[in-house]
């Protein structure tokens, strides 16, 4: 099953506020969604910095 | 997405942001061309219970497949896998023109239908009020290309767009009194929840709605501007469920149903009943309009300044369709109030300034189309309403009857002299330039600009005088 697309963009914080509104579990969905976000960023960032580790040219050592 | 079917058809010209399911007129009747991605869609939702029941309600607006030689007698491409049929709308009219009651209903019924439809796992892709149209003073929802099904854990996607254009403006009306004509016709797609709360005080952060659809929802838009992750996949993974979506709506419903708006008390309030002159001709006047309106069955009549729509209901007694326009909001909210208690299904009223009446607009200007191009009248009620475009209005009287030739069609008028006492009232602080307006300028003027004066009658308080004037 594939996820419907809008012809007009629904807006990020719009989609994210739907849990918000949405009760208790709406609170728990917000949760693990954020923890995604966290653990994502987490992921991502050590290994930008890893790849802008370039090695130096041993001819400019 | 990439084998969309090509575009050999003449679209109507407001009918092209979904590419998936586009509208043409011809002859007369509206048809709808389905893509193989809609036309499955349509497929599923047209035997859903909940979606025959809203449309043998009224609520949707009526659809019949086509098929067989009709398809190939309208020449239609088999790229369009799907074709229907739609029942006219006998006038249509935008949000920008409608009282607040009217957009008010127009929320709650996409409300309705949405909630229905996400039970029976299918959501609605957009959330314009441009979805709803007006029968009366019923509200029709008219985008069949708008069901499409509901995949497991999508958010509901057209939330945004309801607050922007539905919610926030009746937000405004109801919390601030800023009327919703303006706000919509400058803003075609709403206005965001930043420029929702512009308009409020600290105050109004108390009220229903405010604090979650307003400024926590602009607090969330301007953090999660910048991200690249595609957020409905992302909460979809975290397990977002339709009952959220439920959950909201029956909120938003309920706040809905809450918002309340008094119209004020203007100088058109009670105009027909409280100023002496206007009472004492109010039956001859009615006497008048009535034996015009018996003369024959018209298909549309347009009442000019209805104020609380006393001569579109006599009109409306030999007339298949009324479209009733007055500048007043209240004057239009409370008309619309009083049909919409009846269930009055032939008198539309609207809330148009004739000075600065809907222009064409949007996408080239083709895409909401002018007040004058979208039916032509057969008749036209200008009651009370010269004196007020020619001398506080300041429209050159030949420019005024000019303007009513263009529309080929009758016109009952009604013409006060400078010595009524409402005339008298708009002269009072300006000096008179007005030498063009006199009865026998204005029939002089009528017969330049093609009319020919077929009945002609003084009303009781001796200053006013109402022509009945055909096209040659």
């Amino acid at each position: 099953m594939t996820m419907m697309f809008a012809y007009f963009d629904p807006g990020s914080g719009s989609l994210i506020l739907q849990a918000l509104v949405g009760g208790f579990s709406g609170f728990v969905v917000l949760g693990r969604y954020l923890w995604t976000q966290c653990m994502t960023h987490k992921v991502i960032q050590p290994s930008m910095k890893l790849s802008t580790e370039m090695p130096v040219p041993t001819h400019l050592q | 997405m990439g084998n969309l079917p090509s575009t050999k058809l003449t679209f109507d010209s407001g009918s092209f942001r979904d590419r998936t399911s586009r509208v043409f007129i011809r002859n007369g009747q509206v048809f709808r061309v389905l893509s193989t991605l809609a036309a499955a869609d349509w497929e599923r939702v047209c035997h859903q219970p909940f979606f025959m029941k809203l449309l043998a309600r009224g609520c949707i607006v009526g659809t019949d497949e086509v098929t067989g030689e009709q398809v190939q007698e309208l020449g239609i491409p088999d790229t369009w896998p799907a074709v229907l049929q739609h029942s006219r709308i006998p006038f249509v009219s935008y949000p920008y023109e409608w009282s607040f009651s009217m957009l008010r209903v127009a929320a709650l019924l996409h409300l309705e239908i949405l909630t229905e439809a996400i039970q029976a796992d299918t959501i609605l892709k957009d959330a314009t009020p441009y979805n709803v149209q007006f029968q009366g003073a019923n509200p029709v929802f008219i985008d069949i290309g708008s069901f499409v099904r509901l995949s497991l854990g999508e958010p509901w996607i057209g939330y945004r767009q309801f607050c922007e254009m539905m919610l926030f403006p009746l937000l405004l009306q109801a919390y601030r009194r800023i009327d919703i004509q303006p706000v919509l016709r400058a803003n075609l797609d709403g206005i965001s929840a930043r420029e929702f709360l512009r308009s409020l005080s600290w105050r109004d952060m108390l009220r229903p709605g405010v604090f979650t659809h307003g400024w926590i929802q602009s607090l969330l838009e301007r953090s999660s501007g910048g991200g690249h992750e595609n957020t409905a996949e992302a909460l979809k993974s975290s397990g977002f469920g339709r009952q959220l979506i439920l959950n909201n709506l029956a909120q938003l419903t309920k706040l809905v149903r809450r918002l309340k708006w008094k119209p004020p008390q203007t100088q058109w309030t009670g105009y027909r009943h409280e100023l002496p002159h206007v009472r004492n001709d109010a039956e001859a006047k009615a006497e008048f309009v009535r034996s015009v309106c018996l003369t024959t069955h018209r298909q549309l009549v347009w009442d000019l300044g209805c104020n609380d729509g006393h001569f579109s209901r006599i009109a409306a007694c030999n007339a298949d369709y009324v479209v009733a326009m007055d500048q007043d909001h209240g004057c239009v909210e409370r008309f619309y109030r009083e049909l919409s208690t009846e269930g009055s299904s032939n008198i539309l009223p609207l809330c148009i300034d004739l000075l600065n009446p809907s222009p064409a607009q949007g996408w080239r200007g083709r895409e909401r189309v002018r007040l004058e191009d979208r039916g032509q009248p057969n008749l036209v009620l200008c009651l009370g309403l010269i004196h007020h475009l020619v001398i506080a209005g300041n429209i050159p009287l030949p420019e005024v009857v000019d303007w009513l030739a263009s529309l080929k069609a009758e016109v009952v008028l009604e013409f006060p002299s400078k010595l009524d006492p409402m005339v008298r009232g708009l002269l009072r602080n300006k000096r008179d330039q007005y030498e063009d307006y006199s009865l026998s300028c204005l029939e002089a003027t009528l017969q330049e600009f093609g009319f020919r004066i077929r009945q002609q009658a003084k009303l009781p308080s001796g200053e006013r005088t109402l022509l009945y004037v055909v096209p040659q």
